[in-house]
């Protein structure tokens, strides 16, 4: 395994530590413009922003300045020996299709949660992934997906009391 | 000792039936997450907190949590040594040996072994705890602000140095959970910070919706994105939970020296169980008379970790009960759930609120137990959880967490930061960053703000009040240590040519 090998991972890698460092360089610009207070107090709000906004410049700077040192030098640091302890789980991803469709199906979610109501939205969410991934087991999906979009809203509305949107089921329910 | 008299206390409190069942479910959830591989006990603590708050008191709360943060380690070595998939980071360091021990035909003796460590690792903990909690809090009341900024600043150096991952990648997590720590309604100057003009800003970044969005939402899109290539994975019968003499004798000594490592390790904040596990497990190995069976199935490099793991979240409470500091993810979100209840943490918790911390330990002796009876004889059936397919298990960890953020505040809003948090999440994942820093930084950020603020108040501008005091002078000279001392031994290393060594 080595995605880091790979041109187009270390690629990605260094795209992502200069996005670092612009979101390290906007938030020390935000922290210039929370006003202090009228009266001279010792820390004001902006203080501690502040010293955090440098302190994360500094760092996504060296993780950047490691990334194009790796890039032009062809020497690639083995993330095994680098870590103090390795990092829990696997980076690397098999089916990035995979996981943008996850993605767009969680934001499809959301967007139709209170309209479409919670029930009917993660009866559709749960079948639509489940089949997505497992397309031999649309049967078994389409029997389990509302028994389970079921029991997790009754769990909500009639043991916890939680209101939960019913949308285009609320003459219904 | 006021500690025995307080533990009978403790225990005529979680021997009430409810508190008996919170302990047993907490117990049973715990082991559940243990097993089931990608759900950790500080994301099943986040999804329980909107149960809790709205069905339990405080102390039953507390009780269940202290059950799933034990239960998880007993959890994790079952999967680990029965199909070389840990369920438990600190489980990793098991499959060296346990699996082997289960290809051999001694799966049974390896789920013994790693259980009645567990137990007794469990139980030690448990007691140092009840012994450490008194001195640990008479100590603490002499803390100033000073005292408690350097303390905290020490605490995430820590995470940072040896917390797991490349330790500036670690320090970033560490730095962006802080500075999302900064977001919203500045309680001093009652300034509005970062919210770009967003209502629902006003009151920050809930803890619970970022460890939710960290967790589950990233672990659900490595779980969906891998699904199509994982190896189908070969189950192996638990057999006889027997351990013969020989056995017996092998472990005895690993489960007293794990106990001991884990705890002390369990302590320091960052040093969680994980590193706990493979501390043991290289100590094993530098003891043993027979270092060249590890890696086939010695049953020391089962019996010593497990130990540690379980040791280390007995001595990961001490720090959080006593001084309100968290060293780890979970220890974050029981933070976050503390300030969720009103609870003000701290070494006063124990004066405020002496019925929560002693009902806590007592309960975490009898939820030591229960977990011994769960694990063993019903190994079969934590077994069966993984026959659960991953394609439908995700999509419903999805719709958990969902429920779960929308129930704390019923806001759209809640979601869709839960969105942006686990894409974040995802991606630090993706480049190797590691995320528990972020939940602590989240956690502490306001924390060491307001410390910060108040001891240059009370010095009035003097910054010489970080290092005017023994302890706060100590803490930030370990940190600059923690921060200092790898990057010496890397530049001498690379003047000698030494390669560092792998355990």
């Amino acid at each position: 395994m080595s995605g880091y090998s790979h041109v187009a991972g270390r690629a990605a890698e260094l795209l992502f530590t200069v996005l670092l460092v612009i979101f390290s360089l906007a938030f020390i610009w935000y922290s210039t413009v929370i006003p202090d207070p009228p009266r001279n107090v010792a820390v004001g709000p902006r203080t501690f922003p502040f010293i955090l906004g440098g302190l994360l410049l500094a760092c996504s700077s060296f993780l950047a300045f490691k990334q194009v040192s790796q890039v032009f030098s062809g020497r690639v640091d083995d993330p095994a020996v680098e870590e103090s302890v390795p990092v829990e789980d696997d980076a690397e991803i098999g089916d990035w299709s995979g996981v943008f469709v996850t993605l767009g199906a969680f934001l499809v979610l959301l967007l139709v949660l209170e309209w479409l109501g919670f029930l009917l939205s993660f009866t559709c969410f749960i079948f639509f992934l489940s089949t997505y991934f497992v397309p031999k087991k649309w049967k078994v999906n389409l029997l389990v997906a509302p028994v389970f979009a079921t029991t997790f809203y009754l769990m909500f509305t009639k043991l916890l009391g939680v209101i939960l949107p019913n949308g285009l089921l609320s003459s219904i329910i | 000792m006021e500690s025995f008299a307080n533990i009978q206390a403790g225990f005529a409190l979680a021997l009430q039936p409810m508190y008996l069942l919170m302990a047993l479910g907490g117990a049973a959830l715990g082991t559940a997450i243990g097993v089931l591989p990608g759900i950790g006990p500080s994301l099943a603590i986040s999804l329980l907190l909107p149960f809790t708050f709205q069905l339990v008191d405080p102390v039953g709360a507390f009780i269940a949590f202290g059950g799933i943060f034990y239960g998880a380690m007993y959890g994790g070595s079952t999967t680990t040594i029965l199909i070389n998939t840990p369920g438990e980071s600190s489980s990793v360091v098991t499959a060296l040996d346990g699996y082997k021990m289960a290809q051999n035909g001694r799966a049974g003796a390896a789920l013994s072994t790693a259980a009645i460590g567990s137990f007794f690792a469990g139980t030690v903990a448990t007691f140092a705890l009840m012994i450490l909690a008194e001195p640990f809090v008479s100590f603490a009341l002499s803390f100033g602000p000073a005292e408690y900024f350097a303390l905290m600043v020490l605490s995430l150096c820590t995470v940072t140095a040896i917390g797991g991952g490349h330790p500036s990648k670690a320090a970033f997590s560490t730095l962006l959970g802080l500075s999302m720590g900064m977001i919203g309604l500045d309680s001093t100057s009652g300034q509005l910070r970062f919210t770009f003009g967003e209502a629902s800003l006003f009151d920050g970044i809930d803890v619970v919706v970022a460890a939710i969005g960290l967790f589950a939402v990233s672990e659900v899109l490595f779980g969906l994105g891998n699904l199509r290539r994982q190896p189908e994975s070969r189950l192996v019968s638990p057999g006889p939970l027997r351990m013969t003499k020989e056995e017996w004798k092998r472990s005895i000594a690993p489960w007293f020296r794990g106990s001991g490592l884990g705890f002390i390790i369990g302590v320091l904040p960052g040093a969680g169980a994980t590193i706990a596990s493979f501390m043991a497990y290289a100590l094993e190995k530098k003891v043993s008379r027979h270092p060249e069976q590890f890696g086939k199935g010695a049953i020391e490099g089962v019996a010593g970790p497990e130990a540690a793991n379980n040791a280390s979240a007995g001595g990961a409470l001490v720090p959080l009960l006593t001084l309100g500091i968290p060293g780890s993810a979970t220890g974050a979100v029981m933070l976050a759930a503390f300030q969720g209840y009103g609870i003000n943490t701290g070494p006063l918790l124990l004066k405020n609120h002496p019925d929560l911390v002693w009902g806590l330990i007592a309960s975490l002796y009898i939820g030591n137990l229960m977990l011994l009876v769960l694990n063993l004889p019903l190994v079969g059936l934590w077994v069966k959880l993984l026959k659960i397919p991953e394609a439908l298990l995700y999509p419903m960890i999805l719709t958990l967490s969902t429920l779960g953020v929308y129930s704390l505040n019923r806001s759209i809003f809640d979601l869709y930061m839960l969105f942006g948090i686990g894409i974040i999440g995802f991606l630090l994942r993706r480049f190797r960053y590691p995320l528990a820093p972020v939940i602590l930084g989240l956690a502490l950020g306001p924390l060491l703000e307001t410390e910060f603020r108040r001891a240059l108040i009370g010095s009035r501008g003097d910054w010489s009040v970080f290092v005017g005091s023994p302890i706060a002078a100590s803490a930030l000279l370990l940190t600059l240590a923690f921060i200092l001392v790898p990057i010496l031994i890397k530049a001498v290393r690379s003047v000698s040519g030494v390669k560092p060594q792998m355990p």
